[in-house]
């Protein structure tokens, strides 16, 4: 536990899974778009709670400063706090690949016992997706690229069993406010989290 | 002429592709943007994320002579190994821009929409290191300047310098040469009489000392 602990005990969190977008507005007010084809990492923005009690949390501390912005952490949203994130809207609750997707593909078949909300998430080969609309079960369409190459009968992971593998990109340092037998924790900045992708 | 039909929608979806051909042993690494490989006309795209920037390729209507840099990725010590560990300088890059539809697939009809933006030799390479103590953070990029075939015609050098060494290591024997280090240096007053000595040793004893008056 320790970015884990991290997410649990937020103060507020930005989630960003936008896609690489160019845009262009002509004089005459006309716009142009043009997607560049990326993987779309999850980066997640986290203002930590600033009142932790020092002597109660050094060892979270240790491992936060043992990972630093060097090694990868997989974060999962089924606490009690957090479930919402990642519960199910739908009804499935087992699924597998139903056939090998085409690379890059938005569009996967699956083999599933229900149906998928817009906004569910999934997770394939350890990279986590939205369900971009509301499906029966059998095909859904997902926020980006499927990342890598999974194979026919992969399983897929199904809400709250969803995680993500993230490393710290900005790791922010502490200043210790001193008070009665000890200090309270204030991060000098917010925790910033991007999906690891190898 | 190269019809783009992918560029004729408001919408466009699009990635890049570059191959690299390098060394003696044409050992071949490619690379795109995408999130998985991606196979076009036999050809497979790794999707290693070792693909930083790709430089500005320019467009003219006449041939031109145009460099350009590719950037990979320092941190990771294979792409450190494809430039210390080939004979990489003069190996052979492409880059095409590939069109895709709504699924992230190439555009296959009416013809595929991928389409070569660059080919060139490498020219130089070098790893910069971005080194910051306050933010300690150690960021290495690696740089791979490319120059067009043209450029590499242009600066080609070719014909034979007129000195003793060059002239023999062709024509061994010939001696028309052998002289010139020695003339080299040697000031001549061609078509008047020298104002002062010159230094060749067999120069003329006529001296003009009627200065300012150029008439014969």
């Amino acid at each position: 536990m320790s970015f884990q602990t991290i997410f649990d005990i937020q103060q507020s969190m930005t989630v960003n899974n936008r896609r690489m977008v160019g845009q262009q507005v002509a004089r005459s007010g006309y716009i142009t778009v043009a997607q560049y084809l990326t993987a779309v990492p999850w980066v997640f923005t986290v203002t930590p709670h600033n009142y932790l009690y020092y002597p109660q949390v050094r060892d979270i501390i240790q491992a936060i400063d043992n990972k630093d912005r060097q090694l990868p952490e997989t974060i999962t949203f089924n606490s009690t706090n957090l479930s919402w994130f990642t519960s199910m809207r739908g009804t499935a609750t087992t699924a597998t690949l139903n056939g090998t997707p085409t690379p890059n593909t938005q569009t996967l078949a699956l083999t599933s016992n229900g149906t998928f909300k817009a906004g569910d998430f999934i997770m394939i080969g350890g990279y986590t997706y939205k369900i971009t609309a509301d499906s029966a079960g059998s095909s859904v369409g997902i926020n980006r690229p499927l990342i890598g190459t999974p194979s026919s009968g992969a399983t897929v992971s199904i809400g709250n069993a969803c995680t993500f593998t993230v490393v710290a990109e900005a790791c922010p340092t502490y200043t210790l406010n001193p008070m009665t037998s000890g200090a309270f924790v204030q991060w000098d900045a917010p925790f910033v989290f991007r999906e690891y992708i190898t | 002429m190269t019809t783009i039909n992918a560029v004729t929608g408001s919408q466009i979806n699009h990635a890049e592709f570059v191959r690299l051909t390098v060394g003696t042993a044409a050992t071949v690494y490619t690379f795109c943007n995408a999130a998985a490989p991606v196979t076009v006309s036999g050809i497979t795209f790794a999707n290693l994320g070792a693909l930083l920037n790709v430089g500005d390729v320019q467009r003219d209507i006449k041939a031109t002579s145009d460099d350009m840099t590719i950037q990979l990725t320092g941190i990771d010590p294979t792409n450190i190994g494809i430039i210390l560990g080939n004979q990489i300088k003069g190996s052979l890059v492409e880059v095409w821009r590939g069109f895709l539809d709504s699924n992230n697939q190439i555009i296959t009809t009416p013809t595929t929409q991928f389409f070569k933006r660059y080919q060139g030799i490498i020219s130089g390479v070098s790893i910069t290191e971005d080194f910051n103590s306050q933010l300690r953070t150690r960021i290495a990029t690696c740089s791979i300047a490319c120059s067009s075939m043209r450029r590499v015609l242009e600066n080609r050098l070719s014909g034979v310098k007129t000195n003793q060494n060059s002239w023999q290591f062709i024509y061994s024997g010939d001696t028309s040469m052998n002289r010139v280090a020695q003339i080299a240096n040697t000031f001549f007053d061609f078509g008047k009489p020298p104002m002062t000595q010159t230094q060749s040793s067999e120069t003329t004893v006529t001296m003009d000392n009627s200065a300012g008056d150029a008439s014969p």
